[in-house]
Formats: structure tokens, sequence, C-alpha cells
């Protein structure tokens, strides 16, 4: 089948692709087009929406340039208006295919005051060349000028309570918003007094209805004290306001209102939102400085009071009463301060924390200060508090005012005991609990115990018993480690046991032998001999003979001629032990066999070997 | 408090004689029959004479007769805690803070000497902290710094011979886990307060109280030095170097100057 043909005998897929790449290449190129229209073309243009305007009202203006801008305009000076930036924009146009495009940046004008404006040239550099506007006039009407003025659907009011204030003086700013269209979101967007003004705020902002003339307004106030901190001429600047205003969208005539268009109303979308700024008037004051201040002005401005009670009027000396002074009323109350209290000798003084109230929800700013001093009375008797001035300036009878407090009697007995002082009967305003407070302090009492007679260091006796079992047990220890070690040693070698007691055994046996020459001394006396000389040497001593006794003496290193002796005396008390005794020799025997003989006989044996090994 | 607890971990505080010192009453009658003997006043006659000066507002009689008691050799805290508060009275505050301060290194635990001592140091005119040990050492070294000397000395003594005891059964029981760890906690115990005992004798900071007025600290010790700085009454030094007549102080900051010995409260 033959597809259809086009333009120029070319079939159609074939001319809807040539149309593609046509539009390819255009949009490709296009960048390129529109950079080389705008570097073409270049100017710079300013309108606004209408030249006439009223005082509250405001003009839309814009600044076109064509081009590109290397930066955004400079405006003339419009020291008659506030400026505020509302944005740019930018658009592209193809006319021609001469492809161009331009950048609009938005203003909008707030006029300050009345009169006829000259509005000079915009300037602004494009691609290095500086263009300017056409400058311009605008005429400002002042509001009354208008005569639908009391048919404005916004606008702003400022007023003072008075524009002859004193120095100090409390002023009431009260800055008002009437409004009888749906407004959304507003916002202050300056209210500043400058540095010679002290503000305070008084509350939120109120609101509330007020007709004006026949016509009902819904109006928002802002309240302000302010304390005007120099004399002289005090220009207080405009205040704007910035407020989303809900504007009613042209109707055409010929279409009938729907049911829509009352559900769109109810719903909020029966119009568009637009941005309206708002100034009120500047406003002047004259500033009247104060008289000479007299003696005991603190900077009061305004209508105070001071009054003064006393907790109790009968008390006795060192009990506490608490004196209480209130000071306040309306004007400058930051500056309350305390009062000058009179010398009272016959008290001692404690002076409290004071409270402050400030009351900033009412008309005027005001607030009251609480004093107070726990006075103790030193002395018996009536005594008194003489009345305690305030000094302050009235601005109502543009002079200085004292206000005093009465004098206040107290009568104060004896102390029935000894001086007692008692804490303060302040009480915190806000909790009720009474605030300890430490009125004074002292060392604490001395000692009287016996205690204080007695050296700390141990003296005398006791200073030795404490050295003695400080110093003895060590001593204890190693003696008892030295016994217990050698009785470990003789438990471990029977020998070196026998050896190192053979000569206490044999001593203790000899006091013990029955001296004679009877056939059982001379056996108890041999034994003894023999057991000595068998346990020194290691030896089986009641086996040993005479001979073998000389011998093993003789080897240990015993003098021959002790060994010797031993030996006869073993000899003689071997042959009277078996009834020879004129072998034995009769009249030696008694002696040899006596406690001092057989000590004699074995001590020197004991010594000889002990000289030997030693 | 640590102390107590110290005692009572080894049990043996209550059967050491003279331990307990307010009740030591024989010691009394020694110091009586001593004085009688001299025919002077008896320290317990001075005592009661120098508590009733003091309670009669008579504190510079108070203060004689507390530094007789002194000068007899009678020396425990709390003669050095009345004859802080007779000096405090009397104006002199150097005097006092340094018999306070005598009273703290034999009663160290006695919290009205350490408030009494508080007080007197709030009226001393220079900003200057006391010296004091640093915390840290005062908590690891609890029993140094809460034991006066003479209760180290008795501690040393009842431990020391409970290790020997412990050491002695131990030759006879030598498998017994309870004994062998105990004789290393004695032994350990003993070290610790044998060495403390030891700091306090040999190297205990000796502290000077500013005794006058106001003193010229000098820059070396000789009236005609020059003068470095100014202390007054009641400033807490430490002594870095003593001589005859001259006292070499410190301040915390490292300042050093001399001054008279006379115009110093020295606190050994």
């Amino acid at each position: 089948m033959n597809s259809p043909r086009g333009h120029f005998g070319l079939s159609r897929p074939a001319v809807a692709r040539g149309w593609s790449a046509v539009l390819c290449c255009a949009v490709a190129v296009l960048p390129w087009v529109t950079a080389a229209g705008a570097q073409s073309d270049g100017g710079i243009q300013v309108t606004v929406d209408r030249n006439q305007v009223a005082l509250g009202n405001q003009i839309y203006m814009t600044v076109r340039i064509d081009g590109s801008p290397d930066e955004p305009p400079r405006l003339p000076e419009l020291p008659d208006f506030r400026v505020v930036s509302r944005g740019q924009h930018r658009s592209t146009q193809i006319d021609n295919f001469r492809v161009s495009n331009s950048t609009s940046y938005n203003y909008l004008l707030i006029p300050t005051r009345a009169g006829t404006f000259d509005v000079g040239a915009a300037t602004a550099v494009i691609d290095g060349v500086e263009v300017k506007s056409q400058p311009f006039t605008i005429q400002v009407a002042a509001a009354e000028d208008q005569g639908d003025e009391r048919d404005r659907d916004l606008f702003v009011t400022a007023s003072v309570s008075t524009d002859q204030p004193w120095q100090g003086q409390q002023v009431i700013y009260t800055w008002r918003f009437y409004s009888r269209v749906p407004v959304g979101q507003g916002s202050i967007e300056s209210m500043d007094f400058g540095n010679d003004v002290v503000v305070e705020d008084l509350g939120e902002v109120r609101q509330f209805q007020a007709t004006m003339e026949g016509v009902q307004y819904s109006v928002n106030e802002v309240r302000k004290a302010l304390f005007l901190q120099r004399s002289g001429e005090l220009v207080l600047p405009q205040t704007q306001l910035r407020v989303e205003v809900q504007v009613e969208q042209a109707r055409r005539p010929t279409r009938r209102r729907s049911i829509f268009d009352d559900f769109d109303d109810l719903l909020g979308g029966g119009g568009r939102w637009a941005t309206k700024y708002l100034l009120t008037e500047p406003l002047t004051l004259d500033v009247r400085a104060l008289p000479p201040a007299p003696d005991g002005w603190n900077g009061l401005v305004g209508d105070f009071d001071i009054r003064a009670q006393l907790s109790r009027r009968e008390l006795q000396v060192g009990q506490s009463a608490t004196l209480e002074v209130q000071v306040g009323g309306t004007g400058n109350v930051q500056l309350l301060s305390e009062p000058g209290f009179p010398e009272l000798p016959a008290f001692k003084i404690y002076p409290d924390q004071p409270d402050a109230n400030i009351d900033r929800s009412g008309r005027r700013l005001a607030g009251r200060k609480v004093f107070r001093r726990a006075l103790v009375p030193l002395v018996a008797g009536p005594l008194d508090i003489p009345p305690i001035d305030l000094v302050y300036f009235d601005p109502e009878l543009g002079e200085y005012a004292t206000r005093s407090t009465g004098r206040i009697d107290l009568e104060v007995v004896p102390a029935e005991g000894e001086e007692e002082l008692m804490l303060t009967e302040s009480l915190a305003p806000t909790t009720g609990k009474v605030a300890v407070r430490i009125l004074a302090d002292d060392i604490l009492p001395i000692r009287r115990a016996a205690a204080g007679i007695v050296s700390a260091a141990p003296q005398g006796w006791r200073l030795w018993v404490w050295f003695v079992f400080g110093v003895l047990p060590p001593f204890m220890y190693l003696a008892l480690l030295t016994h217990h070690r050698r009785e470990r040693r003789y438990a471990a070698d029977s020998t070196l046991r026998r050896r190192q007691r053979a000569l206490r055994d044999a001593l203790s046996a000899s006091r013990k032998v029955r001296s004679g020459v009877g056939p059982g001394s001379a056996a108890e006396a041999s034994g003894i001999v023999r057991r000595y000389v068998g346990d020194k040497l290691g030896l089986e001593g009641s086996a040993l003979t005479p001979s073998e006794a000389e011998t093993a003496l003789v080897q240990a290193g015993v003098d021959g001629a002790v060994a010797a002796r031993c030996r006869t005396q073993l000899e003689r008390l071997e042959a009277a032990q078996y009834g020879l005794a004129a072998v034995a020799g009769g009249g030696g025997l008694a002696a040899e066999t006596s406690t001092e003989g057989l000590s004699d006989l074995i001590r020197t044996i004991d010594r000889q070997i002990r000289g030997r090994r030693s | 408090m640590r102390s107590l607890a110290l005692f009572v971990v080894f049990g043996v505080a209550p059967a050491v004689p003279g331990f307990a010192q307010d009740e030591d009453l024989p010691v009394v009658t020694e110091a009586r029959s001593a004085a009688e003997a001299e025919g002077a006043p008896e320290p317990a006659e001075l005592w009661v004479n120098g508590n009733a000066a003091y309670e009669a507002g008579d504190f510079a009689q108070a203060v004689a007769l507390y530094r007789e008691m002194r000068e007899m050799g009678v020396d425990n805290g709390h003669l050095h805690y009345n004859l802080g508060n007779a000096y405090l009275r009397a104006g002199e505050l150097g005097r006092a803070i340094a018999s306070y301060r005598r009273s703290l290194r034999l009663l160290p635990r006695d919290e009205d000497a350490l408030a009494n001592l508080a007080f007197a140091r709030r009226s001393a005119r220079d900003e200057i902290a006391p010296p004091e040990p640093p915390v840290l050492l005062r908590t690891l070294l609890f029993w140094h710094y809460s034991l006066a000397p003479v209760e180290l000395l008795r501690s040393v003594v009842v431990i020391g011979a409970a290790f020997w005891i412990v050491l002695a059964v131990r030759l006879y029981r030598r498998a017994s886990e309870v004994l062998r760890w105990s004789s290393v906690c004695l032994l350990l115990g003993v070290l610790a307060l044998g060495g403390s005992l030891v700091a306090h004798a040999a190297f205990a900071p000796s502290i000077a109280v500013v005794l006058p007025q106001e003193i010229d600290l000098h820059a070396a010790a000789g009236e005609g030095s020059v003068v470095r700085f100014r202390l007054h009454a009641g400033t807490e030094v430490r002594i870095v170097e003593q001589r005859p007549e001259w006292v070499r102080i410190e301040l915390p900051d490292g300042q050093r100057g001399w001054s008279k010995r006379e115009y110093l409260g020295i606190v050994d």
C-alpha cells in the first residue's frame, strides 16, 4: 500500500521526520538566539500603577529592564516614601524570530506625608553601559482631604495621653488598627521610639468593636507606657503595619451568582489576598524639664504613696518585730527604691530582701515594693519609729510632693531570760514559707571537762607501759621462734638431742644419786657416767666397758689422763657393784659416788669434748 | 569515724590503757600531787579558774591561766581549744587561729575546733587560702589526717602486738590461711600507721600564723631588706626555713618572704 504524500512530494512519515528535525534544531539554537537578542536590546522603564494617591495607601512600582542587567537597578532617592521590595521576575518574548528577554523588579511605595514628589531616574548597567529611566511625579493627598476618608476599609492611628509631658512622666502611647474587611495575618514592622524613650508594654493586644460616625470597625489596640528621658522636642516616629487583606474579585455583571459562590465565600475562597502597608502619623511631644530636685528625691515621677506597719507593738527585749514599709503608685515604678530609714539606735536591725510587684496589665504602669526590717529592741521602755518620707514629682501639680508614714509607737518590756534573737518573720510572697536567715554567728563555747588538764601524750609510768608493750612482743616472738626451731631439730635428730642434753641429764641424775660405798650407789654412779659418755658420743652408753669408754673418749679428743681417770673410776664402781670392795679400793669410793665427784668428772669430760669441737 | 572503724576492725582500742583520756583521772591526781609539792597552783585549779575568768568576760586572765597550764607541761587539744576561744574573745586573731590549729593537731576530728577555726578565719583580712593538703591525699591517707599522733602511736603498738601474737600462733598452726592473711593485714596496718607516725614526727609541715595586725615580709632576713609584701593578722602560711630570729614563709602562689619570728605563731 502506498503511503500518503505530503508537501514537496515527500511521504508523510518523511515530512514528520523533517519537522521533528527542524524543531530539535530550533530548541537547540534557541538559547543562543535568546542571548543574542538580549544583547542587541537595552533599556530601563519605570512604571507605577497610579501617580495620585492618599496617605495610607500605597503605590506599586515596577522597574523593567530589557536585556540582562549586571546588577539590580539603583532607585532614585525617595525620602518621602517607604520602599518595600516585592521580588523580581524574568520574561522572554519571541517576535518575528527575534528573541528578547527582560527583568522586572517590583516595589511598593508607601507615602509618609502628603505633597507632590518628583521621582528621579532609576539607573541600571547593561553590558557595561549605564541606562536611565524617565523621571515622573507622584501626588500624595492628605487622608482628611479625601472625601471617602471615612469609607476607608483599613487605617491605623496613634495617639499619646499628653503631648506636653514632664521628663520621666509616664506617657501612654495608644496604637489602633481599624478594619471592616476580612484581614489575615498582620505584624507591626516598626515601633521603635529611639534611645531617649524607655518603653514598657501594657498588656497584650486588645480587640474590640468600635463605631465611628455610624460605621462599625474591628479594632486592635496596642498600649505602651513611655518614659521620656530628656527634655525638649521629641518626635515619636511612624509605626508601620503589614497586613494581609482580602480583596474581592470583580465579577462579571452578566453572570448570575450561583450556589457555589456562597460555598466559596464560606470557605474563604471568595477573593484574593493582598499585602497592605499602613503607617501612622509621626507624633511630636514637647517634653518639659523637671524643676530642681529637693533632697531625698530618687527619680520618681508619678503618683506614689508610702505606708509602714509593725508586726507587733508589745514585745520583750531581744524579741524581734518586722517593720514593713510599702512604697507604690503609678509612674516610673522601675525606680522604686528603698526609702531613707531613720536611725534607730535602740534596735538591732536585720534587713530582708524586698518584694517587688509591677502591674503591666492595666491601662497604666503601676507597681509596689515592700521593704522589711527585723527590729530587735535592745532596751526596755516606750520606743517609737519616726516617720519615713517619700519624695516624688507629681506631674499633675507640676511640683515635688512628699508623703510620710505615721510615727509608730511600741512598748518594750525587759526580757525574762537571756537575750534571745529570733528569726525574722518575713514571709516569701509566693510560697508562704518562712525565710530562714542566719542573723548572727559566734564561736562555740569552751570546754569544762577534766580532759583539759590531762596531757594527750602518755607520761610517767604509762609511757613505760607503752614502751614495754611495744618492744616486748617481738623479743618474745624471737625467743619462741628459737625454742620452736630447736625442738624441731631435736625431733628430727635424736642423737643431737642426746648430745645436747647429755650434760644436763647427767648432772641432774648425779644430784639424785645416793652417796655411799654400797653396790646400789656404785651401780647408779656407773650408769650415770656411762650414759653420759654414750649420749655425748652417740653410742649405747649402758653397754660400754671401762676400756671402750676410755677409747671412745680419747677418739673424741679428750685428754688421755682424763679418759684414764674415767676408765679407772668406772672399773672401781663396777668392782664395788659386784662386792669387790677391796679391789675397788674402799676408802675413795664414797667420794667418787658423791654428787660432787660425779659432777666433777662429767664436767671435766664435757669441757674437754666442747673444747675439742670448738 | 574512720579511726573508730579502724579500731573496731582490730578490736583493741578499749583494752589499751590511757586511750580514753576523759576518764583518765589518775593522771590528774599525779599532776595535783606534783604541784602541791612545789606550792604552785595545780592544773585542775588553773583550769577551773581559767574557765571562770572566761565566763566572766575576763579573757586576758583566762589566757594567762591557760598559758600557765601550758608552762606546767599540760598539753592537750581541749586546753588549746579554750585558749583559742580566749584569744579570739580578747581580739588576738592570729593567736586564736594558731591555738585552734594546735588543738586540731591533737584532736583532728574535733568538730567544735573546726567550726571555731572556720569562724576565726572569716575574720582574717588577707584572701589567702590556708595551707591544707589536697583532698585526694586526705582521702587516700585518711588515717594520717584523722588520727592524732598519740592515737597513731597507740594503734601501732596494739596492732604490732597483735601482729607478733599472730606470728607466734602461726609457728604451731602453719596451715591456717586465716592466720596467714591476718598477719599480712596486721603487717600492712603497722606499716601504714607507723609510716604515718614517722611522717608526723619528721615531715609534718610547719605552719605559721601572723600575729600582729600587719607585718612586713622582707626579701632577706634583715630589717633593712626590701619589703616584698605585707600580711595581716590571722593569715596562715607555710614555713620553709627557720633561723633563730627570722622565719621564711611561703604563700600558696609561691611568693616567699622573711618575717621576724616574734610576729608569727608557729604551729609545730
